[in-house]
């Protein structure tokens, strides 16, 4: 035989439909991305595809090697005149949208067409470089799987029934009707074989994801860290740096506990710490301030009462990770803890992280170190005399410490001061003017002020930023932190009980309360402070909506985006399997695609219409082989009855269960599989009498 | 982009011969079929699916190392349509049972035909298959309890039995990722007559001598032989206008040479020359005696065949002819002279 080279049938015709498929797939997918993308990369990328249509319509503008090169020069042009780069995440991502849009261009042949669709699936997983919404992956994902489709459809030989109807250029310029019933069909179009084939890999891949092992830090990164403009907290403290968050409904984290949510009042959550202040702005402490201090040497004995649990904070730019009041112990391998019980991360957080912590409901915060003492006791120079005195006059008054503090609170309760959101504006001394004049302010004017009061009087103080409260999801039973629930507070040293937090904010007059209309309109959860009654029936239904949204939300970060190596971990511990570690995951993984690979065969050989063992087929086929031993095989192209014949004409004594045997076999495979049990004892008992008789004949010794 | 695929479906012809050479083939059954068995298919991934492994290990890569849990999840998920697409294209071939019928026989150079049918035991459809024998492939659909036939013309170049062989079945289905195929043991084979020469030594009549009336009519021959009833289409020159003068209505002169009636075809009588020469004269000399409707026997070393005529006495000789020195001659002990 001669093993020459083969003409391959299916190579190179390609059909319009798929031209039009494809092109339709990289424009949808380029929807996701063109929000990204600067106007003239997009406007460039959908150019390439309508050219690209237009020539399945005009064979003659088919771009031949004068066209395709400036072309293909031009995009990463485009792409350097718009980032300034070829390569990052930004400007690579561009690029490689151009160049495929150019490879769909280019491409001549099946060949080129199926390299173009499995570059696509490429292409689509760098949009999520950008997006990781649950929305997003939904859109990409019927991509991905048209995309398969299309994959299916281009491996299908020619000489066959096209799934896709040819157009011809000049003639018919659709997709019939007809043709595309053919592609939609569900059991021989490429659609519903892929349809099939994604159900039955889905649990592989399930397994896959869960199990595949994930790497800690990354191999490489092109990523520049760039200084994007920060939201939330920041971490300097000055008139209108929180009230400004008010308004923003947005996502500040979750929380998960271990337990059950405690009530909302207790739940401060610990920011940034600001300890100086020139007057008008307060800050964090200098590097060189605090010196060696650590936890340890702040912290006496163990603390009380812990609370577990993890929260999922989104991207803030910031280092902080915000903590339950007061953080004391994490697992984090990248977080410490600082002595004011700042929990920082190494590196900003650039995207949604989420983190484990451990805190304890009472302080335990020890002795006052030298370099704590001076910081929390430094005065600006504009102190006034009007705060000297009125310091002063608490001083007098007091017996013990926590005396000033309660002189301090009772003083914003008894004056006429006003918790507003819209504050008016203060000059250069804003406490004095605060204290004394406007006496209109929001936290932040609060703390800042009586943590001038506490250094007046004598007590080390400092500011405290984070969060205040929390809503409980009831679907999701975890907490949603929003930015509106931004908040300041006071902490105060006091000799027996170390750093005490008061918040000063809330010692103002509930009638003083100024309910801001804009925060109807946030339908979120209200501010805890700001004791809002009902929004209405609309606001309740909407809010519900966003609960709702919300707990979606958090599962698919929790299941599908935030599954990292710690909740593998986890996952393990919970199968008993923890003591596995690394390597048994992976051998988890293999033992685990084995068995669901064994599972499918068993499946694919129970698909209906494949059952190899249909009783009436194996009873013929053993018929069929009873004969061809004896030396009377049935030929090719001869039917059942014609065998049954040329048989009893060898056996006549046989002649009766012979024809009985085939015609009932002939009535019943011919009939649509419609046969019961009788049947197939009929003809089992006709097969038992001719093997038994039949011996005779055989013409092989 | 320079990313090419030099082909798009297989990995080389070298690789594909050395599988050949080591392979299972699916043997035959009593009843002269091969049923493709589960340990006998073959399954490699072609240059689109190397290709695509490749992309999938680049998503993979990208995804790990952007610790991007929605990449890592596409990427398994096609990673898993692909793995399972391979399982598809092992179940599309198993089961399925070829059987070969060989044409009528041939003259070497002409093609040999075969029947082939491809038959699933189950109902299930068998989608993009196709056979490869030589450099033929036919693609088939094996449609729900049918079963697909085809014919193969193979080419031949020399005579004797051409058998169908080892024949491939094989199947992209259903991504075109993975080539699946199997080797069928089929037991069909064509009989190769001797490609008759363009001309051959004249054959030594029989009994010697020229015999009575029955001759060859060739209206270039000089000899007149007789007259016949006119038929449409004669000739006007080769009437005969004397006898339609005297009534006897349109005749018409017929002329030829006188052939013996009774010819030799013997290999002791030709010209000195090689085997495979001798055997297409010999070739020429029974196509033309049987055309020419003359009796004749047949002589070559070993084996004779008594005088006869027609189809069957040419058919008998030419088969002989083909298996000349091939070991088959006892197959017919009653031609023995």
């Amino acid at each position: 035989m001669t093993a020459a080279v083969r003409p391959v049938p299916a190579a190179a015709q390609l059909r319009p439909g798929q031209v039009l498929a494809s092109s339709l797939l990289y424009a949808m997918a380029g929807l996701n991305l063109a929000p990204d993308l600067p106007l003239p990369v997009a406007g460039f990328f959908y150019l390439l595809l309508l050219y690209r249509v237009l020539t399945v319509f005009q064979p003659r503008f088919v771009p031949g090697r004068l066209i395709l090169f400036p072309l293909s020069l031009a995009a990463p042009a485009l792409v350097f005149h718009s980032y300034g780069t070829l390569v990052g995440q930004e400007g690579g991502s561009a690029l490689l949208t151009l160049l495929l849009a150019l490879k769909l261009l280019e491409g001549r042949n099946r060949r080129d067409l199926r390299l173009a669709a499995m570059l696509f699936s490429f292409w689509l997983i760098s949009h999520f470089f950008f997006d990781q919404s649950p929305g997003t992956a939904l859109f990409l994902g019927l991509l991905l799987f048209l995309n398969l489709a299309l994959l299916a459809d281009l491996a299908r030989a020619d000489g066959l029934p096209a799934p896709l109807p040819s157009v011809i250029p000049g003639q018919g310029r659709g997709l019939d009707a007809s043709g595309m019933r053919a592609f939609l069909s569900p059991v021989k179009g490429p659609i519903g074989l892929v349809l099939r084939l994604t159900m039955q890999s889905l649990p592989l891949a399930v397994l896959l994801f869960v199990l595949f092992p994930r790497l800690d830090a990354p191999l490489w990164s092109f990523i520049p860290v760039t200084e994007v403009t920060r939201s939330g907290i920041n971490d300097w403290l000055e008139p209108g740096s929180v009230s400004d968050l008010v308004l923003d409904g947005s996502l500040a984290f979750r929380v998960r506990f271990d337990g059950s949510i405690p009530a909302a009042e207790g739940l401060y959550w610990r920011g940034p710490v600001a300890w100086n202040t020139d007057g008008r702005r307060w800050t964090g402490g200098r590097p060189d301030q605090f010196g060696a201090l650590t936890p340890a040497t702040v912290r006496a004995g163990p603390a009380a009462q812990t609370i577990a649990y993890q929260v999922t904070l989104e991207a803030s730019r910031q280092h902080w990770l915000f903590a339950l009041d007061w953080p004391v112990a994490t697992p984090e391998r990248d977080a410490t803890l600082t002595h004011d019980f700042q929990l920082l991360a190494a590196k900003p957080i650039m995207e949604t992280r989420r983190y484990r912590v451990i805190s304890a409901a009472t302080p335990a915060t020890g002795d006052l170190p030298a370099a704590q003492q001076s910081a929390g006791l430094a005065l600006p120079d504009n102190i006034s005399e009007r705060m000297r005195e009125l310091v002063g006059i608490w001083q007098a008054q007091a017996v013990e410490p926590e005396d000033l503090i309660q002189a301090g609170l009772a003083y914003f309760n008894a004056e006429p001061f006003y918790y507003t959101l819209q504050p008016p504006r203060l000059g250069n001394n804003a406490a004095d003017e605060f204290l004394f004049e406007t006496r209109r302010g929001f936290c932040e004017h609060y703390a800042s002020s009586f943590t001038l009061l506490m250094r007046l009087a004598g007590l080390p103080a400092r500011i405290v930023m984070g969060y205040l409260g929390g809503e409980r999801n009831p679907l999701g039973d975890h907490l949603i932190v929003r930015q509106s629930d931004a908040h300041a507070w006071v902490e105060v040293w006091l000799s027996g009980r170390g750093w005490t937090r008061v918040d000063p904010t809330a010692a103002v007059a509930p009638e003083r309360i100024e309910i801001s209309p804009d925060l109807a309109t946030l339908a979120s959860g209200r501010p805890l402070r700001l004791r809002i009654g009902e929004v209405g029936a609309w606001g309740q239904v909407l809010h519900g909506l966003r609960l709702f949204g919300d707990a979606l939300d958090e599962n698919w970060y929790r299941w599908v985006l935030g599954l990292d190596r710690s909740r593998q971990h986890a996952l393990l511990e919970r199968l008993g399997l923890g003591w596995l570690r690394e390597y048994g995951l992976a051998v988890l993984m293999v033992m685990g695609a084995g068995g669901v690979l064994g599972l499918l065969m068993l499946l694919l050989r129970r698909e209906p219409g494949s059952k190899a063992c249909d009783p009436l087929e194996r009873l013929y086929r053993r018929f069929c082989t009873l004969m061809a031993r004896a030396g009377w095989p049935r030929q090719i192209s001869e039917g059942p009855s014609d065998y049954g014949q040329r048989l009893v004409a060898v056996a006549p004594d046989l002649a009766a269960r012979i024809a009985s045997f085939t015609q009932l076999y002939a009535r019943l495979h011919y009939g649509k599989g419609m046969y019961d049990r009788e049947d197939l004892t009929l003809l089992r008992a006709d097969l038992r009498a001719i093997k038994a008789g039949w011996r005779r004949y055989s013409t092989q010794p | 982009m320079g990313l090419t695929l030099p082909s798009p479906f297989r990995l080389g012809a070298k690789l594909d011969r050395l599988v050949a050479r080591f392979a299972r083939v699916c043997p035959l059954t009593p009843d002269g079929q091969a049923r493709v068995l589960p340990r006998a298919i073959y399954i490699l991934p072609t240059r689109a699916g190397l290709v695509f492994a490749g992309i999938l290990l680049l998503m993979l890569l990208g995804s790990l190392n952007y610790q991007n849990n929605l990449g890592l999840l596409f990427t398994f998920l096609t990673t898993a349509v692909v793995v399972v697409s391979m399982h598809h294209a092992w179940f599309n071939l198993l089961g399925l049972t070829l059987s070969a019928r060989a044409g009528r026989p041939v003259f070497a150079g002409n093609r040999a035909v075969f029947d082939l049918q491809v038959v699933a035991e189950t109902r299930k459809r068998r989608p993009d298959l196709r056979l490869c024998v030589g450099d033929q492939v036919v693609p088939l659909d094996l449609e729900p309890g049918h079963d697909a036939r085809t014919s193969l013309g193979l080419p031949t170049r020399r005579r004797g039995l051409h058998a169908l062989g080892r024949v491939t079945l094989e199947t992209y289905y259903p991504l075109g990722l993975f080539r699946c195929w199997c080797y069928l043991e089929t037991a069909a084979s064509v009989l190769v007559y001797p490609r008759p020469a363009d001309r051959a030594p004249d054959p030594v009549p029989a009994a010697g001598g020229l015999v009575d009336g029955r001759g060859v009519q060739d209206p270039g021959a000089e000899d007149f032989v007789g007259l016949r009833r006119y038929r449409p289409g004669d000739s006007p020159r080769q009437l005969d206008w004397k006898a339609y003068g005297r009534g006897r209505g349109l005749q018409v002169k017929q002329f030829g040479r006188d052939l013996p009636d009774r010819l030799w075809l013997d290999w002791d009588l030709l010209p000195p020359a090689d085997t495979e020469t001798r055997l297409t004269w010999l070739a020429r000399q029974v196509v033309d005696a049987a055309l020419t409707e003359q009796a004749f026997a047949l002589r070559i070393p070993g084996r004779a065949i008594a005088p006869g005529h027609g189809e069957t006495q040419m058919h008998r000789c030419l088969a002989v002819l083909a298996r000349f020195g091939q070991g088959a001659l006892s197959a017919q002990p009653e031609d023995r002279l």
